[in-house]
């Protein structure tokens, strides 16, 4: 026989007691003034204990009584059946140790969820999706670009047949199917660059070509693009950053509005991230290519310090690398080049920086 | 003729009989802006009621620590991860159980109702919906397009149903909360009204907030007991009037530091070419900067007077309501927490909610006039967890 101090309401008024609990085996007595009330054990309900705050007797008829201490609550739980899984969560939360434990899981969890869990998956789901999907994204892409971004190409006709001609022998090389096309435009706002669009097109702007010095050096850049390609990246891209965004939305989820903003950063830094390692991809799969063909990398190196010069202008290299490494969406070029002499034949190459 | 005069100063006023309201009243001071409580009319046939009827300040109490819920939040986060999201209703309810557990008023502590099975079934739904607005809406823009438009047709529904549920899932002193309004008027407060504050660029959004604090408090209930809601349009628009009166002095005064600053300072300092680039990214950064905390400012400044107002025009079965937060403490906690969040990579985020929910909280105070004991428990309809929950998922603060 067990007893303890709470405040009881009945439930339909607001109005509280003070009362005394007894437990024995079979009933639980609420004593007050002149107040008395029985109740058979089983019909009652304990909340699961959550922090320090008061335990909670919900009663069949509607009424609760709030336990002033924790005396009685180990009774009623070995004569009530215990909520064995709150239980445990409660004793986790409790614990600071735990909860340290709990963190670091967390950490590691998150971490190898972005780095391994989300590629893979989107790989999965990527290759459930039909050509077909991509292939219209891919025109709705041009025609945006075409509005905004793209203008009529100042080549001449031989140039470009050229360059065509180029393309069309990667294409057979590789043996692949696709509806690949290759598009020429002139852009002021992009400048030199080239782009792959899901589905099969790969765009080379005026000035991209004009960097070029060799066949090679457009076969290395069209190589990569092709690789975006055939790897799908831009629908793996859209998975990824869905999946991505839905993982920070439910971490972030009980925050408070203002730190929607605060969230905003690590989906930002996971969605470069992914898009470097996409680059890293298309270059492996160029490199593949240029090798099978017996083209020294040089070219490719070539070019992309070329398209660095271009873009950061008289920047320092130093610089522009340690710049917001994190948030580029592109590895360093610096990283690029070593990622070429690593790969293949180390001799062959000599940096041109 | 009664005569009332403020306590604080030595301001007094004859009234005339008929101009004092019935029952229970407030009187804010001309003069110095005291609010107070005059004593009921010195009426001689005293009955028992009356002299319980004694007003006293009852503040509400917060016990929640930053440590103890830590250790909630972290453990159900690592089992909301591990289990995928599906957990979240979980977790959910304790994190609520704690927290409005350690909320007491007159040391009757506050309780969460909520079934988790129930919660499941809303965010389900919820979850569905989010994957395929964000997959066919990068697929296809004209997906987003349709969705969003669903979305604003069932905003009035969601906020109705997500407050419906809450309430319906609080209790105090073992009587619940409840919410019952018409759908009807929810369409017009939520759905059309918003229109109008587009369409006269924003003129009518104070008389818009208004009306929508307005169907969102007076639907409001305690056991049978309605809340009362007596703030006027006129109060919503002064403190829009003195929010921008203040904002215009502060870009004002910043401008001409600013233009001060150009004139005399920069000729003086000849910047390396280099650096001339760099500059001009770091202007147009910091005029963001600028916009964003300026905007931050000016809501929160609206936050805090508008809650201030509403609490302090709501009443509950004769008894008040009073808030008494200050701008410049609730925008250093917001900061100061957002800068906690966003450096400690969200592990501050307990801290932060504790901190935040305890300064809100000890700011607000009940008014009671007699016992507390008179209030009756209402129907009692379960109600689902849709609305809550697809709230919940779309990041939608419907705001208490």
């Amino acid at each position: 026989m067990t007893e303890c101090r709470g405040t009881y309401y009945d439930g339909h008024t607001a109005l509280s007691r003070s009362v005394q609990l007894l437990v024995d085996e079979n009933e639980l007595l609420i004593k007050g003034h002149e107040f008395e009330r029985r109740y058979p054990i089983p019909t009652l309900r304990l909340s699961p204990p959550v922090g320090r705050i008061n335990r909670v007797l919900y009663l069949p008829d509607g009424g609760r009584c709030d336990l002033a201490d924790g005396l009685m609550c180990g009774d009623m739980e070995s004569l009530l059946r215990p909520h064995g899984l709150s239980h445990f969560i409660h004793r986790w939360e409790s614990s600071l140790r735990r909860a340290a434990i709990a963190l670091l899981i967390t950490v590691a969890v998150i971490w190898a969820f972005i780095t391994f869990g989300i590629p893979v998956l989107a790989g999965q789901v990527t290759e459930m999706i039909p050509p077909t999907i991509e292939l219209r994204t891919g025109e709705e892409t041009l025609n945006l670009l075409n509005h905004a971004l793209l203008k009529p190409s100042h080549l001449d006709a031989d140039r470009q047949h050229h360059i065509e001609g180029l393309f069309t022998t990667i294409l057979r090389d590789l043996g692949d199917d696709r509806p690949y096309q290759l598009l020429f435009y002139h852009s002021p706002s992009l400048g030199a660059n080239a782009l792959a669009l899901p589905g099969g097109t790969v765009i080379l702007t005026d000035d991209l070509v004009a960097l070029a010095k060799s066949d090679e050096e457009l076969i290395a850049v069209m190589a990569h693009e092709i690789g975006h390609i055939k790897h799908r990246h831009a629908l793996r891209m859209v998975i990824q950053n869905t999946s991505a965004g839905f993982l920070v939305a439910a971490l972030t989820g009980d925050l408070l509005s203002t730190t929607s903003l605060s969230a905003a950063l690590p989906t930002m830094l996971v969605e470069s991230k992914y898009s470097r390692d996409m680059e890293r991809q298309a270059d492996e799969y160029a490199v593949h290519y240029l090798t099978q063909k017996h083209i020294s990398l040089n070219h490719f190196a070539a070019i992309l310090n070329r398209l660095t010069q271009y873009h950061d202008g008289g920047a320092s290299k130093e610089r522009v690398d340690s710049w917001n490494l994190y948030l580029r969406t592109h590895p360093t070029t610096t990283e690029r080049i070593q990622a070429l002499h690593l790969t293949r034949r180390p001799t062959e190459i000599t940096n041109s920086d | 003729m009664p005569t009332i005069h403020c306590p604080q100063c030595s301001y007094r006023k004859d009234t005339a009989p008929a101009k004092i309201p019935q029952g229970h009243y407030r009187i804010i001071c001309p003069l110095c802006g005291h609010t107070f409580f005059p004593q009921p009319a010195p009426i001689k046939t005293v009955s028992q009621q009356q002299t319980t009827d004694e007003i006293r300040e009852i503040p509400f109490t917060f016990h929640g620590r930053a440590g103890e819920y830590f250790g909630i939040w972290i453990v159900n986060t690592l089992l909301k991860i591990l289990t995928l999201g599906f957990y979240s209703p979980w977790a959910k309810v304790r994190k609520r159980r704690y927290l409005y557990g350690n909320t007491r008023l007159d040391s009757h502590a506050f309780d969460y109702l909520a079934n988790p099975w129930m919660l499941f079934r809303g965010f389900v739904i919820g979850a569905i919906l989010l994957v395929a607005y964000s997959l066919l809406g990068q697929l296809n823009p004209l997906f987003s397009l349709l969705f969003t438009l669903a979305f604003f047709l069932a905003t009035p529904w969601l906020v109705v149903r997500s407050r419906m549920f809450n309430n319906r899932n609080t209790s105090h002193r073992n009587l619940r909360f409840s919410f019952a309004p018409e759908f009807r008027e929810s369409y017009l407060t939520f759905g059309l009204l918003p229109i109008l504050t587009t369409a006269t660029l924003g003129l009518a959004a104070p008389y818009v907030l208004y009306r929508q604090k307005r169907f969102l408090m007076e639907n409001n209930r305690f056991g049978q007991t309605p809340f009362t809601f007596e703030a006027t349009v006129a109060d919503y628009y002064r403190i829009f009037l003195r929010m921008l009166g203040l904002f215009m002095l502060i870009s004002m005064v910043i401008t001409a530091i600013g233009y001060a600053a150009s004139q005399w300072l920069l000729p003086l300092v000849t910047l390396p070419e280099k650096l001339s680039r760099d500059q001009a990214t770091l202007m147009t950064f910091g005029a963001m900067l600028f916009f964003i905390v300026f905007s931050m400012m000016a809501s929160l400044y609206l936050y805090v007077r508008l809650s201030n107002l509403n609490w302090q025009t709501t009443h509950l079965g004769g008894h008040y309501f009073d808030s008494r937060l200050s701008v410049r403490k609730m925008g250093w906690i917001v900061l100061s927490n957002l800068f906690a969040i966003g450096l400690s990579a969200g592990l501050l985020v307990p801290w932060a909610t504790i901190r935040l929910t305890r300064y809100r909280l000890e700011c607000l105070s009940l008014i009671a006039r007699g016992p507390l004991d008179h209030f009756l428990a209402g129907q009692d309809e379960e109600v689902s967890a849709i609305g809550e929950e697809i709230g919940d998922i779309f990041d939608m603060d419907f705001g208490i």
